[in-house]
């Protein structure tokens, strides 16, 4: 082999592998980076994964050398195109890849002179692969530096807000019955905080259950008091009862009853009831006194009304639910709480329709608070098949149905019409006609059952007239 | 095969058979003048010990071509000049009844066929039956009569000459017979100065007076030294790429051959592009075809072995124009060099 021609070849081979080798290694790194500058970027803005950890990713371009060493290792022309590269440079006269093969001394003068003809080395040219390889590292760096916009903290979602305000309105009302233990009532009101201020940043599923747990914390404490009522009216309306036979005993039995109200937060109801019977202003007996049975009796009774009148006021407020006063459905049956005490009058529908209208909708006569699809608006449809109230609008009708329905006179039909007739056939004879037969809408079909409108005679000037109402495109 | 086929001619021998083909070249530019690249393709075709079909219209110096050839070549020349009523018995020759002594035997009178170089006058005037005659010599060059075969004398040629198929009164040459050509030239009109040249210095056109330049001696070296020229397998490669890509199912054939090509060259145009390839490369020289010569010969070898559509003929496309379409599209590297190698083929 000649040491001049294996040169050339070997810088032909090593200059083909550099330029593929930048070629690959350009065209890896625009791809990879721009698919992990990509997927950084979802994980910061869309799963809020910090940008350290994010870039890790940028990691994986460490591997895109390698694969470019090996595929540019593979691209390297074999010694036989390097060869036949070279003599193409020269003209192509074969001597190189002809003396390459059988290598005959003989020749060596001619692969001499053909070796002497100037022939560059191709140049690496890499531009393009650079330029995405720059987009693509641009589109990385910003994919790390661009800021990732900071959790959105605003108010709570409506209906969110809706439920929380309906809870604090539950609170309040309960608040407003009985008195709660001032731990419980602060647990209460921290934890309606919390929900108002965190409501928007965690989880929609994760709010609902915080309110609802807040809703039946409220709906059991409702309930314990209530019960608790209803055993003391129970207990008042036997002290009541043994009054007459047995003044002390019921006088000892009205004093555990009044405790036992005072602990369980019904004390405005005792301190009031004492003060409007007894004209006392504490929640207890005063030691040593002694009542008569009818004072007794008295105070029971109102106690026992005022116990009614507070469990149906935690009921319309829809602390105690259906369930609840099921439960508690001896209440009924005392004085004071009678059932036409919970019923909700014109005033009292009118309010629950207001306040369960406060989000949209318009109150009904039922007192039913009634919003409709798509944002109420006429016509806009809905389960109810649109709206009675949308109003009709004329004057939008198609313009083809208005001209083809314009009245217009058409032409007689009576037979032998000249100037509305045309020829079908000539004949030697004249042709005979049944007039009588001929004249559209005749007598001569039976009109029975219905079929004498079905089977007029339709005239052939007329055809088209109606064509325009029944044929194709027609109305 | 000898155990020295592989390697190359010497220097002098190569040296020593381009000048006896050069002469014989010199001889054909001074009857022909100003078809320089015309009188290079037939000399190659007959160093390539193939049969030329020469195309053009009548007065071009076709037949003074061949004639001059035929001369400097020294070799025994005939001429046939195809008519409508030539039958191929007139081509071939055929036996006639003879007496002698009494006794009467069928004795073979050889054709005109049986010659070192047949000049096929206006080859497509004949009927296709007689033009089939001549498709036993080209190929095997050896002639059957009557169940009785009969070698042609070596070499054997035909250069046969035709009009354009356009004028009336030819019947275009079949597949199979044009398949047999090595090359198909055409004879392209001459420029001024040559028409200048033909008036002052010939009285009536006449050519002038051509010795041999070679003889059966020098014939036979030349044809052994063409022989030993070396192809190199790039250039085989090369070769077999461009044939392969005259097929229209190829993946490396071009628009051109995929709309207006109904079957592409057989492996005989290969056989054809790589010899006539040594007969280019020695007139050049070379112990060694190249990249140059394939280029040279393959339009005229290619081209006239392409069947075209009817597509083709609506659009005025010739086999040639579909050869050089293949020509400008395959790439004489068989495997690229790396896209970033700018210059890189």
């Amino acid at each position: 082999m000649n040491p001049h021609l294996d040169r050339s070849i070997a810088a032909l081979r090593r200059r083909a592998f550099q330029g593929s080798f930048l070629g690959h290694l350009l065209r890896g790194l625009a791809l990879c980076a721009a698919v992990i500058a990509a997927a950084v970027l979802v994980a910061r803005v869309g799963f809020l994964v910090e940008t350290r950890t994010a870039a890790l990713g940028f990691v994986a371009l460490l591997l895109v050398p390698l694969v470019a060493w090996q595929r540019a290792l593979r691209a390297v022309p074999s010694r036989a195109t390097a060869a036949a590269w070279l003599d193409l440079r020269g003209g192509g006269s074969g001597a190189l890849v002809a003396l390459d093969e059988l290598g005959d001394p003989r020749w060596e003068a001619l692969l001499e002179r053909e070796l002497r003809a100037p022939r560059a080395l191709p140049a690496i040219d890499v531009r393009s692969p650079a330029r995405r390889a720059l987009c693509a590292l641009a589109l990385a760096a910003a994919a790390v530096l661009v800021p990732a916009p900071a959790p959105h903290v605003g108010p709570p979602t409506g209906v969110q807000a809706a439920l929380l305000e309906s809870v604090e309105e539950q609170l309040a009302a309960l608040e407003a019955e009985v008195e709660l233990e001032p731990d419980v009532a602060l647990e209460l009101r921290e934890a309606l905080e919390r929900l108002r201020e965190d409501g928007a940043l965690a989880e929609p599923e994760a709010a609902f259950e915080a309110l609802d747990r807040a809703q039946e914390r409220l709906a059991q404490e409702a309930y314990e008091r209530a019960e608790l009522a209803h055993v003391a009216q129970q207990a008042l309306a036997e002290t009541a009862a043994d009054a007459a036979q047995d003044p002390e005993a019921a006088q000892a039995a009205l004093e555990r009853t009044l405790e036992q109200l005072a602990a369980a937060g019904f004390s405005k109801d005792v301190r009031s009831a004492l003060e409007v019977e007894l004209g006392l202003a504490g929640v207890e007996l005063p030691p040593g006194a002694r009542l008569a049975a009818q004072d007794i009796q008295r105070l029971s009774r109102e106690l026992a009304e005022r116990l009614a009148a507070r469990t149906g006021g935690l009921a319309q407020q829809g602390l105690l639910d259906a369930q609840s006063l099921a439960k508690l459905g001896e209440l009924a049956k005392l004085d004071g709480f009678a059932p036409s005490a919970h019923v909700c009058d014109e005033e009292c529908r009118q309010h629950e329709c207001d306040a369960s209208c406060r989000a949209g909708g318009t109150c009904t006569s039922q007192g039913r608070c009634h919003r409709a699809a798509n944002g109420g608006a006429p016509g806009r449809g809905g389960v109810s098949r649109g709206r009675g109230d949308a109003e009709l609008t004329w004057g939008e009708e198609t313009p083809g149905a208005v001209d083809r329905f314009e009245p217009r006179t058409l032409p007689d039909a009576r037979y032998a019409d000249p100037e509305h007739s045309s020829i079908v056939g000539l004949g030697a004879a004249a042709p005979v006609v049944d007039a009588r037969a001929e004249a559209p809408g005749a007598g001569t079909v039976q009109a029975s059952a219905g079929e004498g409108a079905w089977r007029r005679r339709l005239a052939p000037q007329h055809r088209a007239a109606v064509r325009t109402w029944f044929g194709p495109g027609g109305g | 095969m000898k155990a020295d086929d592989s390697l190359l001619p010497s220097p002098d021998e190569v040296a020593a058979a381009q000048r006896t083909a050069l002469a014989i070249l010199e001889g054909l530019d001074r009857t022909l003048y100003g078809q320089a690249e015309l009188t290079r393709l037939v000399l190659t075709g007959a160093l390539a010990r193939g049969h030329v079909l020469l195309e053009g219209l009548p007065g071009l110096g076709k037949t003074e071509l061949v004639k001059a050839l035929a001369t400097l070549l020294g070799l025994e020349f005939k001429r046939l000049q195809f008519t409508p009523d030539l039958l191929p018995g007139d081509v071939t020759g055929g036996h006639v009844l003879e007496e002698d002594n009494g006794r009467r035997r069928l004795v073979f009178h050889p054709g005109p066929v049986f010659t070192n170089v047949l000049l096929a006058d206006e080859i497509n005037r004949a009927s296709p039956k007689t033009q089939s005659a001549l498709l036993e010599a080209m190929q095997e060059r050896r002639v059957t009569v009557l169940g009785e075969t009969r070698p042609l004398p070596h070499p054997f040629w035909v250069l046969a000459t035709q009009n354009p198929i356009e004028l009336e009164g030819t019947y275009p040459l079949p597949e199979a017979q044009l398949d047999r050509f090595l090359f198909k030239v055409e004879v392209g009109g001459i420029s001024r100065a040559a028409l200048q040249s033909i008036l002052t210095e010939r009285s009536w056109g006449r050519p002038p007076e051509l010795r041999p330049a070679a003889d059966a001696a020098r014939l036979t070296a030349l044809f052994a030294v063409i022989e030993r020229i070396h192809l190199p397998r790039s250039v085989a490669a090369y070769v077999a790429r461009l044939v392969d890509a005259t097929h229209p199912k190829s993946d490396l054939a071009p628009e051109q051959v995929r709309t207006y090509v109904r079957h592409g060259a057989s492996p005989r145009a290969a056989i054809a592009i790589a010899e006539a390839g040594r007969a280019h490369a020695l007139l050049s020289g070379k112990p060694n075809v190249g990249f140059d010569d394939v280029r040279a010969v393959a339009v005229s070898a290619l081209g006239h072995r392409l069947v075209l559509d009817y597509r083709a003929r609506l659009d005025g496309v010739s086999g040639r124009d579909v050869a050089r379409a293949v020509l400008e599209s395959v790439s004489e590297l068989e495997e690229a060099l790396p896209r970033e190698v700018s210059g890189a083929r």
